[in-house]
């Protein structure tokens, strides 16, 4: 065994002490890293898993407003089995109650894949019986409507009987009706209903179960071909649940993000536990070198030695890692509807280890590098931290190289590398912020020591003097506080939104599926429950249809260079309406306004950001197939939408002229702001003449969604909490380190007759003054971070939330100046005649 | 008037692993003021306890402390530390500067904390007096053993005190530079008339005090 190796097994065997914030640092970012990477894997495994049966079977052909033609079915059958399965969402009624209702048509075929678990028999359940047709319903459902089976309901035009509850369709994630009442019914009773015209609202999926991997990609090449207007989108397996993946890559990239914050944060402990190590060891690395050691003996041993305890700390991490998702199933496993696929996975694991002896690495080299360069009789000299030798060229490029590492390694394991990169750039320039802030207070500390008396000049003496407080805390502390504060900034201001704004701007029911002939006869009916139709701040009415975009100036949209941030409008079917005089809200920013009377060729109005990102401007095309015919607007004017009001139309995307689209008869949509005593009456009124109008109460909705939203705070102010709880770590080494040195300059300034008060007094303030800025800082960081992202990504009104950012600066405050006491308290425990003695 | 400093029958045990050590055994001794009392002995005897009692930086077991007058023996440490406030200093053979500080600093301030008037001017002539006028500015880490000596030497004097205790303040100094401190600290006290109980190995040193005492394994021998 080498010399190196055996001095460094001789240190370890001495136990950790010292220790354990080099540790947890490094613990807490692999834990947050790993878990995060697990804990996706787990989710995306396991849809994958179940993708066959989430699809109902191989490939999957959808279409809006339409059920397949002959030939396109025809087209479908020739690949496998098909089934034919048919969403809508239409007014239940049952007895006095009306409500919403996600109705499904089902083909005998169905399920391809799996199984439909029912209370009743399958077989008869859907079947017609008399003027009835079978209905199965969710829970929910019977919850919601006080419904039992057996009981005679309406589903929209659909007259059916409850003949059995609904317990699990094989293509859905979770318990049918986890989002509100559900019903399954045959297509056939659908069909009777007239329910299924063309323009009506309802999602058809055909179904193609071949029992092979069919190849998706050629096939909807070649289904394009044959139908290149039928506007059919195909999906194989691997996109099974709409959005989910992105979902879960969403969450896994955020998580890492905040472990790698907490590897940076919490590496600022790494370098001051080393450092405060290697002081300690001073001594000894002397006597080695003067008994013949070289330096590149004294770099081994200590780099064996730190690397080991990494390697534990990460090792530790890992372990929390992988134990994760076990210990989230075993807790939350009921809540989470998703398939999960437990296992452990090691690429995740292995990725956070090596994210994490990297930090370790390049935050640990410089403090080794200096210590194996200082020369022994500089050693014995004890010289002062910042009088000390420079970090060598070679550990110098080390841990250059570790840093390089470190962000290749998280920028290529991230789906979003430019996001993460971008994230880290931010880090960097926030950790270079704090750094140069240290650096300032520390300077302007100078002067202020020089004007004051006593132990203030004392405490500022120590903030701007060698192994100041300030560039040991205020990064890493600041970086965690400036996370918590953006989180929390932007969560006070979605809160407000959706708790204050919304409720008193949203309307309280929203009407859909009015038909366009009797929409007036449907203002007289809702003016008959105090409803002023007259007053635009209590009622609104607009025409909406669905349209696919499918040209931008002559360019396919396919091929048409269009911002991330507006391929929505072009990705399916987009609502649109058209007005004749130009709607009060906004203004319009380029370009004219049609006259209130047009009636020539189509033009249309679009929402400024839309027209930014779809490269629009007055004068340009828009190609739309509306119910099968293909039409082109030319771009009359750019307008500013006030988003958020309480307004129906004129807050659209895209507004067209009157006359081309009217001719189609759209369905209207209505807004109305009730005082909530009369909802049910009037939905009940509704029940006669206009059965096919579909009501949506939002009060409910956005008590759901606020609910939603505390749960979703709660879980992201936790995983944020990791990066302020890696700076508190580096707090807690501070805190350490600084009682050792503290010690002596406490017993001397007893020996000079100041009182155990004054002592507490002065590291209050010194500590208060160190913390009190970073969180100061932090908090101003966060919130102008928040600020683009509440504006500009989630495009709502911004408020500073005072509140909340004075909890976290009065708390990081308290920490500060309670670490100050912290190490008033330890300094004082021992008798100044026995701490000069030893130092 | 008074003693400034009179230990009666001192005693002083301290725990340790294999069972209670007796540092001090019953310890007498008074030195008057303006005296230099330089106490020798081997390493063990118990020479540094006796000036962390005498302080008041240690409690003793047994016995009676009187310090300029004031019997310490049962005073908190605050009272203590309010006792010594510009009237005690202490000088140790490791030096402790405040390391955060400079020079000037260092020296400033005990002075403040005593609530002395005027000490930046009267820090820098001490300083200059030592010799230091040109390394006010610098820190501790910055300079040599003796030059730290010599600060702290400043910083003991610094605030007229009416007893100076030394714990061998050339012990870590080589011999040209221990006796350059040595004839500055001396030269201070006898000009000021303070008294000053010196702690040394150097018999030359020592030579130079009033009176000449012996620690012998817990016992003083005059």
């Amino acid at each position: 065994m080498s010399a190196a190796w055996r001095i460094a097994i001789r240190e370890l065997s001495g136990g950790l002490r010292g220790f354990w914030i080099y540790l947890a640092c490094i613990t807490l970012g692999v834990a947050a890293i790993s878990s995060a990477g697990s804990v996706t894997e787990v989710f995306t495994r396991g849809l994958a898993g179940e993708a066959r049966m989430l699809l109902g079977g191989d490939a999957m052909f959808a279409v809006n407003q339409r059920r397949l033609t002959d030939d396109e079915r025809a087209y479908a059958e020739s690949l496998g089995d098909v089934s034919e399965k048919i969403t809508l969402t239409v007014m239940g009624t049952a007895g006095d109650l009306r409500r919403q209702v996600d109705l499904t048509g089902i083909d005998d075929a169905f399920p391809l894949v799996g199984e439909m678990e029912l209370s009743g028999d399958i077989d008869t359940t859907f079947d017609q019986q008399g003027e009835l047709w079978g209905a199965a319903v969710s829970q929910s459902f019977l919850d919601q409507f006080d419904a039992a089976i057996g009981d005679e309901i309406n589903l929209g035009p659909v007259r059916a009987e409850i003949r059995a509850r609904l317990d699990r369709l094989p293509d859905q994630i979770g318990t049918p009706g986890s989002f509100g009442p559900e019903a399954v019914v045959s297509i056939r009773a659908l069909e009777a209903a007239d329910r299924l015209g063309v323009g009506q609202l309802f999602r058809t999926r055909l179904i193609v179960s071949a029992n092979t991997e069919l190849p998706i990609r050629e096939l909807r090449e070649a289904f394009d071909e044959s139908f290149p207007e039928a506007n059919v989108r195909i999906r194989g397996p691997e996109n099974a649940v709409d959005g989910l993946q992105e979902l879960l890559q969403t969450l896994n990239d955020f998580l890492s993000i905040i472990g790698i914050a907490a590897l940076i944060a919490g590496g600022i402990g790494v370098e001051q536990a080393t450092t405060s190590f290697l002081q300690s060891r001073t001594s000894a690395i002397a006597a080695l070198k003067s008994l013949g050691a070289e330096s590149g003996l004294i770099r081994t041993a200590y780099t064996i030695q730190l690397g080991a305890l990494a390697l534990l700390g990460g090792a530790l991490g890992l372990t929390i890692g992988a134990a994760a998702p076990y210990l989230m199933v075993s807790f939350a496993g009921d809540q989470i509807a998703l398939p999960q696929a437990l296992a452990i996975y090691p690429i995740p694991l292995i990725t956070a280890l090596a994210l994490g002896l990297l930090s370790a690495g390049f935050f640990a080299i410089p403090a080794i590098g200096r210590a194996r360069a200082t020369p022994p009789s500089a050693l014995f000299r004890n010289l002062s931290e910042e009088s000390g030798t420079r970090t060598p060229v070679l550990e110098r490029s080390l841990s250059l190289a570790c840093l390089t590492g470190f962000i290749l390694l998280s920028t290529l394991s991230s789906s979003r590398p430019m996001i993460t990169l971008a994230l880290l750039a931010g880090t960097a320039i926030i950790w270079g912020a704090f750094l140069l802030t240290a650096w300032l207070i520390k300077r302007a500390a100078k002067p202020v020591a020089d004007n004051s008396r006593g132990l203030t000049r004392l405490a500022f003496s120590n903030i701007s003097g060698p192994g100041s407080l300030a560039s040991a805390i205020m990064p890493s502390l600041g970086i965690g506080l400036a996370l918590l504060s953006l989180v929390v900034a932007v969560q006070a201001n979605l809160l407000r939104q959706i708790k204050e704004t919304a409720p008193s701007n949203a309307p309280s029911l929203v009407f859909t599926q009015i038909p366009g002939d009797r929409a007036e006869d449907f203002d007289q009916l809702i003016s008959g429950f105090s409803v002023d139709i007259d007053d635009r701040d209590a009622y609104r009415r607009a025409p909406f249809l669905l349209v696919r975009i499918t040209e931008l100036n002559g360019v396919p949209t396919a091929e048409a260079e269009i911002a991330d941030s507006e391929r929505w409008a072009v990705r399916g079917e987009t609502n649109v309406t058209f007005l004749g005089p130009e709607p009060e809200g906004g203004e319009t920013l380029e370009g004219e306004w049609w006259a209130e009377d047009y009636s020539g060729p189509l033009l249309v109005s679009v929402e400024e950001g839309a027209a930014r990102g779809l490269g629009l401007s007055p004068g340009s095309t828009i190609g739309l197939r509306v119910f099968g015919r293909d039409l082109t607007a030319e771009v009359a004017a750019i307008r500013r939408v006030e988003w958020g009001t309480f307004d129906i139309g004129s807050n659209t995307a895209f507004i067209f002229s009157p006359g081309t689209l009217e001719a189609a008869n759209p369905s209207h949509v209505a807004i109305a702001r009730t005082e909530g005593s009369e909802d049910r009456a009037l939905i009940a009124a509704l029940k006669d003449d206009f059965a096919g109008v579909v009501v949506f109460e939002t009060r409910p909705a956005l008590e759901a969604a606020s609910k939603i939203f505390d749960d979703i705070a709660l879980a992201v102010n936790a995983a944020a909490s990791v990066v302020t709880i890696a700076g508190l770590l580096v707090l807690m080494g501070t805190l350490g380190v600084m009682t050792q040195k503290r010690a002596v300059e406490a017993a001397l300034l007893k020996t000079f007759g100041a009182a155990r008060s004054q002592i507490f007094q002065l590291y209050a303030l010194e500590f208060s003054i160190a913390g009190g800025i970073a969180a100061l800082l932090g908090a101003l960081i966060g919130i102008a971070a928040a600020y683009p992202i509440i504006v500009s990504v989630f495009e709502a009104r911004w408020s500073i939330p005072y509140g909340p950012v004075g909890v976290i600066l009065i708390a990081a405050l308290g920490i500060s100046v309670l670490g100050g006491l912290f190490v008033a308290r330890s300094v004082l425990a021992k008798p100044a005649a026995r701490v000069l003695r030893d130092a | 008037m008074a003693e400034s400093l009179n230990l009666h029958d001192v005693r002083l045990t301290l725990p340790a692993q294999s069972g209670p050590v007796e540092i001090l055994k019953g310890v007498s001794l008074k030195v008057e003021p303006g005296e230099c009392v330089a106490v020798i002995g081997p390493s063990g005897s118990g020479k540094s306890s006796l000036i962390s009692i005498a302080a008041g930086l240690e409690r003793i077991t047994s016995g009676k402390v009187e310090l300029l007058g004031t019997d310490i023996t049962g005073m908190s440490e605050d009272a203590l530390a309010r006792l010594r406030r510009g009237r005690v200093s202490l000088i140790f053979q490791s030096y402790h500067l405040l390391p955060t500080m400079t020079a000037l600093d260092n020296v400033r301030v005990p002075l403040e904390i005593s609530g002395i008037e005027g000490v930046k001017d009267k820090a820098t002539k001490l300083l200059q007096e030592v010799g230091l006028g040109d390394r006010l500015d610098h820190y501790p880490g910055q300079m040599s053993g003796g030059e730290r000596q010599r600060v702290a030497v400043a910083r003991a004097l610094a605030s007229d005190p009416e007893i100076v205790f030394a714990d061998e303040p050339t012990g870590n100094l080589d011999g040209d530079t221990g006796a350059g401190v040595a004839d500055m600290l001396f030269d201070i006290v006898q000009k000021r008339k303070t008294a000053m109980v010196l702690v040394t190995h150097d018999r030359e040193l020592a030579k130079r005090a009033d009176r000449i005492v012996t620690m012998r394994n817990g016992n003083l021998e005059a």
